[in-house]
């Protein structure tokens, strides 16, 4: 793993978070270095969502801190988080499906003159910039949540289960652009998938969680020559 | 002949200034999730701002401008002191305001009294239409509404804040989640939905007198417009108050005052139980 | 049985309220009377809004409803019946009205597949209020504006006539008696059955009606009961003011009995009616001293609990006992431990 002495990337430490009176994340630590692509797995209602929506602030922690960028973000608004550099791709892709596509991608960042650079990324979208959004396609408009993402070029990107509902010739090509940026650009993604396949091909670390903590931390490679390991802890 | 000409001219008059006063509580509300039973207070206080800028010895319509804004930073002050508070309790956003309008409603009485004051409309005439005379400051007044409601729907459609805006309507987490900056947005537009409450009170204070109880007659009005225009869109409320404000006039005008509020309300609140999502929105709102 | 901190409260305050008169004037006493009926309009409202989860901004309609129908009987009004002018009938007449119109309201707003509900129910309670506030007005049966004066006093005859309740701690009794009454049978009602299912339809209106709860009837049910309450405590009011007119139906009324409930806590009946109580009982010695300041004041103090206590003030001191009490226990369980 990286160094965090420079204190940049995500740091999790000893959060616990749910909802009501109930704990979802029980005591969950771990860690994102620039640069690095890791995936979160788990089987269904371990508390993945939940840990992302904690990081963006979208539940407040009750315990436990949360840094990005040598900075606490755990009590921060979920605007405030987002600037700091955060962007946040949730599950079932939370587009506004009755704005355009070109609009969706604006309120990426308001302050951008245009959207081209996604266009280029994700050539479909261009398109149908003048389109509402909702009627995409289910990829279309996992692309269009991931491009609305990066419009304002994010040091970490979360990624909720972009690959739920798309066909896999979709979740190839997104898997590849995410690949590419991450190379280009350093920009760090952490990864909630059930899609085994996806997650290992683009992470190069897997944390497996389990009520609420992570229970094991593994380089993919080791995983992919051990795929008991993931049975183990997913009865998929 | 002349006589409908005059009543589809007040009916029109009283379409565009309820459309004013429903703008700002359907933004308020679709915005920020925020019932706001004080709305007709800032109307009152819009029509007691313009009365006091005139007793200062301002020109009517240098009060005419500066009203609103006073109102304004009124709702600025109300949002950080008590709004800000009750954020994600909506029954609770209705009890805070309920509670303010008392409080606005008593610190005007104390300042000026439970008397209702008017004020002179400025001195600009009538004019000629279909061989009757009608007073041209009302035709201002109309000229005003629709202006400031057309400059509200090019705000939201046309710039980047405006979209924002949309976007925050649509879906609050999100909105923030791509950061745009809810609180200040919040401020915003309590603030600018006060100004239109406000600009509505201080347009019509040459015709309506004023006193400490001068918005109760709007709040239920204007929230039966915005449920029966239905939520989430910005033209449902306006659609809303064409069909209140429209009814209630053309009845007042045709059979009597007495009847009008008693046929209109029984008529909304028909409409809001046969179309819960209201008669323009798509969607329904959980309220 | 383990008694809750709620009831503990109620009693407590039934025991002082008891034995005030003989510390008081006898005005005061009779002030407390009309506190009393105001905390019985509470307890309807808190049973509604607080138990069953429906929020009415409008809830003087049957308040007034009570009102009128008390004096319409009782000054011999009753078209073709001019020699009825019993209390009694006055009194099961303001129940029977006002919980029917109640009902019918009820059937109108929650009939069908989707009720209203939340904010809505309450903006077009709110309208209601208005409209049969403006009914009254323009009624010359009822007495237009004025509104029908001359309601006479309480009297215990069959037909009239008989022993009055006029005297301010017969009044004062009297009313603390009926308030106990009819908290101690809305208390049993939310304990029953139908209060339970009424608790389910507030928590999951989808999961009570899939456990079997038909959720509009019970909600119908509800505001019946509710209306009738109100309008008993209309009745009650009425007997002791002398006259009813418009303003008790409408707006005023209604955002007076509403933040009653809030200031007091609308999760139980006991801290609503102390809310009322409260409330009254502090705007009678300010506003004395402070005058026109005191709804400002009131205002004030109001959207402050919404802010900080929104439980309510009684509901926070339900709260607290209900903390110290468990604290109390673990000490206790400590003790019986290391013995």
């Amino acid at each position: 793993m990286a160094s965090d002495a420079k204190g940049d990337g995500l740091k999790v430490e000893g959060v616990v978070a749910g909802y009501g009176g109930g704990v979802v994340i029980d005591d969950l630590s771990f860690a994102v270095a620039p640069g690095e692509t890791v995936a979160i797995l788990g089987r269904n209602g371990v508390g993945k969502t939940t840990l992302l929506r904690t990081i963006m602030g979208l539940r407040r922690p009750k315990r436990g801190t949360i840094t990005f960028a040598g900075k606490r973000i755990d009590q921060r608004e979920p605007f405030e988080i987002a600037r700091s550099g955060i962007g946040y791709v949730p599950q079932g892709r939370e587009i506004f499906a009755e704005l355009t596509v070109e609009e969706n991608l604006l309120l990426g960042n308001l302050r951008a003159t245009g959207a081209d650079e996604i266009y280029a990324i994700f050539p479909a979208l261009a398109e149908k910039r003048r389109i509402q959004a909702g009627r995409l396609s289910g990829g279309q408009q996992q692309q269009l949540a991931i491009g609305r993402a990066l419009m304002a070029r994010p040091r970490l990107l979360l990624l909720d289960e972009p690959s739920e509902g798309i066909q896999p010739s979709v979740v190839g090509e997104i898997a590849g652009v995410l690949g590419r940026i991450v190379r280009e650009s350093a920009m760090a993604i952490v990864l909630v998938e059930q899609n085994i396949e996806m997650a290992l091909g683009l992470a190069s670390r897997a944390d497996l969680i389990d009520h609420g903590r992570i229970v094991a931390s593994e380089s993919t490679a080791t995983l992919r020559a051990n795929p008991h390991l993931i049975e183990q802890h997913m009865a998929l | 002949m002349d006589q409908v000409a005059t009543a589809i001219l007040d009916t029109s008059n009283a379409i565009l200034v309820l459309m004013l006063v429903s703008l700002g509580l359907a933004i308020i509300f679709g915005l920020m999730n925020v019932i706001n039973m004080a709305h007709g207070e800032f109307l009152m206080l819009g029509g007691y701002a313009i009365m006091q800028l005139g007793a200062f010895g301002l020109p009517f319509f240098v009060a005419l401008a500066l009203a609103p804004l006073i109102v304004a930073v009124i709702g600025l002050i109300v949002e950080e002191l008590v709004i800000s508070r009750t954020y994600h309790r909506l029954i609770d956003t209705i009890l805070a305001t309920w509670g303010l309008a008392l409080m606005l409603r008593q610190a005007v009485i104390l300042q000026y009294g439970p008397i209702s004051y008017g004020v002179a409309p400025p001195n600009v005439g009538f004019v000629q239409v279909f061989g009757g005379q009608y007073p041209v400051y009302r035709l201002i007044v109309m000229g005003v509404s629709l202006a400031t409601i057309l400059a509200t729907f090019a705000f939201f459609f046309a710039t980047r804040w405006g979209l924002a805006a949309r976007a925050v309507i649509a879906n609050r987490d999100m909105a923030a989640c791509l950061g745009i900056n809810t609180r200040f947005l919040d401020r915003i537009t309590f603030a600018f939905g006060a100004g239109l409450a406000g600009l509505a009170g201080a347009a019509m204070a040459p015709i309506i007198s004023i006193d400490p109880n001068s918005g109760l007659g709007w709040v239920v009005p204007a929230f039966l417009s915005i449920l029966v225009g239905g939520l989430g869109t910005v033209s449902g409320p306006l659609a809303g108050a064409a069909g209140v404000g429209g009814l209630d006039s053309l009845t007042a005008t045709f059979a009597s005052p007495v009847w009008a509020q008693l046929v209109v309300f029984t008529a909304a609140i028909l409409v809001i139980r046969l179309f819960p999502n209201g008669l323009v929105s798509r969607r329904r709102r959980e309220a | 049985m383990k008694i809750s901190s709620a009831n503990l409260l109620g009693l407590g305050a039934l025991v002082l309220l008891v034995v005030m008169p003989v510390v008081v004037s006898s005005w005061v006493a009779a002030d407390f009377g009309m506190y009393f009926v105001y905390a019985i309009f509470a307890v309807s409202l808190a049973f509604l809004w607080g138990h069953v989860g429906l929020l009415s901004l409008g809830h003087a309609v049957y308040f007034g409803i009570g009102a009128y129908a008390m004096s319409i009987v009782t000054l011999g009004m009753v078209p073709g019946l001019s020699w009825l002018v019993s209390a009694w009938v006055g009194l099961a007449a303001a129940v029977v009205l006002a919980g029917a119109f109640a009902w019918l309201v009820g059937s109108l707003f929650f009939a069908g597949r989707r009720p209203l509900r939340g904010a809505f129910l309450g903006i077009v309670t709110l309208a209601l209020a208005v409209i049969i506030e403006r009914l009254a007005i323009n009624s010359t049966f009822l007495g237009g504006l004025n509104g029908l004066l001359g309601v006479p006093p309480m009297s215990l005859g069959l037909n009239g006539g008989g022993p009055e309740i006029v005297e301010p701690l017969a009044v004062f009794y009297a009313m603390l008696g009926l308030l106990a009454v009819v908290s101690a049978l809305v208390l049993a009602i939310q304990k029953s059955r139908f209060g339970l299912a009424l608790a389910s339809v507030r928590e999951n209106e989808l999961r009570a009606s899939t456990l079997g709860h038909d959720a509009t009837r019970l909600k119908v049910r509800a505001m019946a009961v509710s209306g009738a309450l109100a309008g008993l405590a209309g009745a009650l009011f009425v007997v002791q003011f002398g006259f009813a007119s418009p303003s008790l139906i409408g707006f005023t009324l209604s955002a007076d009995v509403l933040i009653w409930v809030a200031l007091g806590g609308r999760g139980h009946i006991v801290s609503a009616a102390l809310g009322a109580i409260g409330v009254r009982y502090l705007e009678s010695q300010l506003s004395d001293m402070i005058g026109a300041t005191w709804p400002l004041a009131l205002g004030a103090v109001f959207v402050l609990c919404v802010i900080v206590f929104p439980r309510g003030v009684f509901g926070e001191v339900i709260g607290w006992i209900d903390a110290v009490r468990a604290l109390r226990e673990k000490a206790d369980v400590r003790q019986t431990a290391a013995m």
